[in-house]
């Protein structure tokens, strides 16, 4: 890990970040890397990924910043960045949405019984979450989504269509926004459940990304998911998710420096024609710029942890780092293919004849998708714009 | 909406931003700044005894010189409110040189220029560049001849910032052992000729002619005269970052304000998604430009290299203030085009800030030389 990624961090981080460093060595084998990267299982609950998670569960990584009384070590957001961004940069597992959202969220929001059920498990690396949010007719207008839960005993029963879910062929929970009410506007409807994964009615249908993802179409037949399992209060939902995605948002930023990092060094050897591509002033420019930008993703995301350490929620400040941290992965996946010319658009399969095995040309067909999921880059301006600015809708 | 730049304030500098707005809102208020659009050589001088008074050239410069000892975020706060307020004048290009005094100077000379700096005496400026515009490593053409006591100066330099409003230069010059050198040079002497040029931001750049200006050795800066113009583009664009960011954060405010109150096909234009995208993308250049250069203003208070970060910031920070102000013409529409109109205030005086010492490109270039340094 060169420059590019070095923070200013106080000694006991540094500390810290070895000991990240040190489990990442003696835990992440080649074979839960490429499990990992192979998109097969959402966030990385492939598995070895699982095996790999339960060590980081051991550690008390999971609930790096959770509160002791919940299995969390109660560390601050510095050391949370350190992690995440250690184990992007490695390409690890993701510790998924059990800790970066689920888990919060119910902090807050949760009943006690919730709490106790839930939370160690997490923290454990025991279960893992599924997101369960988006619809085929409700993507960035989520609020419109349509999935019902209709109350019946102790049960809710849930039937309708989500799609877009990427781990529910592996997760143990559904963290699923279901309409609990028709009648009201529809931001006062929803409600959120936590729904086992094998439940009876659930099926997911996979479907893959030109990146080489699975993801699903989930169908919801009848599902009985019970009263307990509907996160503090009916139709209170949305209003759970906005405060929750505030409070967690995390965009580690490592993966796409270290792309940068290999790129920088390829371009210093000689390619097939024998000369170096850094030797062309204009490749050489392109790539400068590109490291030039790579500050402004460094002072934005450095800037999120700041602020979280000192409990101060970032709210626009994370739609600006969404914005531009996702418009330049496609920047970097660009230059990527293009500063390797033919060879560029060589696809693994072919070994060593594609640059470097073809992780370049993966991450450039998988990066469409950046400036869609977890809110458009027009949802993130709209965002900018009316709350942070203030102007009229 | 100024945004957070993970930076924990003192006291002291909260108060400086405070103070230092309304200060600059009373005394040097747009109308002001155009007004020296007539006479751009000219800053008048109970300003700059008021600026004086205030402590403001003092702040970059140490107790024992008869300064503030203030940190480079202290300046960096300034420059940020300066900016702001598009104050003009040769704050920025004076306390540039204060540092440098500071980092390269003897004892003597400090003893001599930082302490007439600090009581707002003295401004300086650095005359670099020549008729070749460039900045880049090459022949200097403007040289320092003779030997023992009896030196003289030969030769122009264009595009001397603040160039008529200073009292004093940092000539950078080939010394009689053809090694670059810097010397300290008065203005105010029959030997110097300066001619002011009219330029698109409507600041001070001047040409500046030595004429066989006697030059004493104790006015040459000792050392490599190399390692001090590195240092000089660094701590430049620093300064320079500041001040360009804390003009986007005003020229993007200006813009949003406006865009709440235009009214067409009946609804405020700020109404409209594509206006609404324009100013979100001025506002993420804004405040990008504001964290890179605090964050930048952060390692040189600390003490730490930013030969590579400087340079990237200054890459950075130069196009994406200009797009701001680019954008924030196109959303304000006709009347930002007018003369007394803020908007065009603010695109003008960009440019000379975006081109003096190093455009994008030439950052860029320096970025793309240290490369292999990332990655090692």
């Amino acid at each position: 890990m060169g420059k590019l990624l070095e923070y200013p961090v106080a000694p006991e981080l540094r500390e810290f970040q070895q000991e990240v460093r040190d489990f990442i060595k003696q835990n992440l084998d080649e074979a839960t890397r490429k499990e990992r990267t192979s998109g097969e299982f959402g966030t990385g609950l492939g598995p070895l990924g699982r095996k790999f998670l339960r060590k980081m569960g051991d550690k008390g990584w999971m609930g790096l910043t959770w509160p002791k009384e919940y299995g969390g070590l109660g560390k601050g957001f510095m050391h949370r960045f350190i992690l995440s961004e250690e184990m992007d940069y490695a390409d690890a597992p993701s510790p998924g949405f059990g800790a970066s959202v689920v888990g919060p969220c119910i902090m807050l929001f949760g009943t006690e019984w919730q709490k106790k059920e839930f939370l160690p498990k997490i923290a454990k690396g025991e279960i893992f979450f599924g997101l369960s949010y988006t619809e085929p007719e409700a993507g960035s207008d989520l609020a419109s989504l349509k999935l019902a839960a209709k109350a019946d005993g102790d049960d809710y029963v849930l039937n309708g269509q989500k799609i877009f879910n990427s781990e529910t062929h592996v997760a143990d929970y559904l963290w699923l926004a279901a309409r609990t009410d028709f009648e009201s506007p529809k931001h006062k409807g929803v409600s959120l459940f936590m729904v086992d994964a094998k439940a009876p009615g659930i099926t997911p249908q996979a479907m893959y990304t030109l990146g080489g993802e699975r993801t699903n179409i989930v169908f919801y037949d009848n599902v009985r998911v019970s009263k307990s399992h509907l996160l503090g209060e009916p139709n209170k939902g949305w209003y759970y998710l906005a405060a929750a995605i505030d409070l967690e948002r995390f965009f580690p930023i490592s993966k796409t420096l270290h792309r940068l990092e290999n790129m920088i060094t390829l371009a210093h050897q000689p390619g097939p024609s024998g000369r170096r591509p850094a030797d062309d002033p204009v490749l050489l420019h392109r790539l400068s710029t590109l490291v030039v930008e790579a500050q402004a993703v460094r002072s934005l995301s450095f800037r999120m942890a700041w602020m979280q350490g000192k409990g101060v929620v970032p709210n626009i400040e994370a739609s600006i780092l969404k914005l531009f941290l996702r418009e330049y992965n496609q920047r970097v996946a660009r230059l990527g293919v293009q500063m390797f010319g033919l060879y560029g658009q060589l696809r693994g399969e072919n070994g060593g004849l594609a640059p470097l095995h073809g992780e370049l040309e993966k991450a450039y067909r998988a990066s469409p998708v950046g400036t869609i999921t977890g809110g458009t880059s027009e949802v993130q301006r709209n965002v900018i714009a009316t709350r942070g600015l203030g102007l009229p809708r | 909406m100024e945004l957070n730049v993970a930076i924990q304030f003192t006291q002291e500098q909260e108060m400086l931003r405070s103070s230092a707005r309304a200060f600059l809102a009373k005394e040097a208020p747009l109308t002001f700044v155009r007004s020296l659009e007539k006479t751009p050589a000219v800053f008048p001088a109970e300003l700059g005894k008021k600026v004086a008074d205030l402590g403001w050239p003092s702040l970059p410069v140490p107790s024992q010189y008869g300064g503030s000892d203030g940190s480079f975020l202290d300046v960096a706060v300034l420059l940020d409110e300066m900016g702001r307020a598009l104050f003009p004048g040769p704050f920025l290009w004076s306390a540039l040189s204060s540092l440098l005094l500071n980092e390269f100077a003897t004892a003597e000379q400090k003893q001599k220029h930082l302490t007439s700096i600090a009581d707002g005496a003295a401004a300086f400026t650095l005359a670099w560049t020549e008729q070749s515009g460039e900045y880049g490593p090459g022949l200097l053409r403007t040289s320092i001849a003779g030997h023992g006591g009896a030196l003289t100066l030969t030769g122009a330099k264009y595009f001397v910032p603040s160039g008529s409003q200073a009292t004093h230069y940092l000539v950078v010059a080939s010394g009689p052992d053809r090694k670059t050198v810097l010397a300290i040079v008065p203005r105010r002497q029959p030997a110097v000729a300066e001619r002011a040029l009219s330029t698109t931001g409507w600041d001070n750049q001047a040409v500046v002619e030595f004429k066989q200006t006697p030059v004493s050795p104790g006015d040459l800066l000792p050392g490599d005269g190399a390692a001090i113009l590195e240092r000089a583009l660094q701590l430049g664009a620093a300064m320079q970052c500041l001040y360009m960011s804390g003009m986007a954060q005003r020229a993007l405010e200006i813009t949003r304000d406006y865009a709440k109150v235009r009214v067409q096909f009946g609804r405020p234009i700020g109404s409209f998604q594509a206006v609404q995208h324009h100013l979100a993308n001025m506002a993420a250049d804004t405040d990008i430009s504001r964290n890179l250069a605090y964050r930048l203003a952060e390692r040189i208070a600390a003490g730490q290299d930013v030969a590579f970060e400087a340079s990237a910031a200054k890459a950075w920070c130069a196009p994406a203030c200009m797009r701001v102000m680019q954008t924030g013409h196109q959303v304000h529409g006709g009347i930002g085009v007018i003369t007394d109109h803020a908007m065009q205030m603010y695109f003008l005086r960009m440019k000379p800030f975006e081109v003096l010492l190093g455009d994008a490109d030439f950052h860029t270039k320096r970025v793309g030389a240290r490369l292999m340094d990332l990655v090692a």
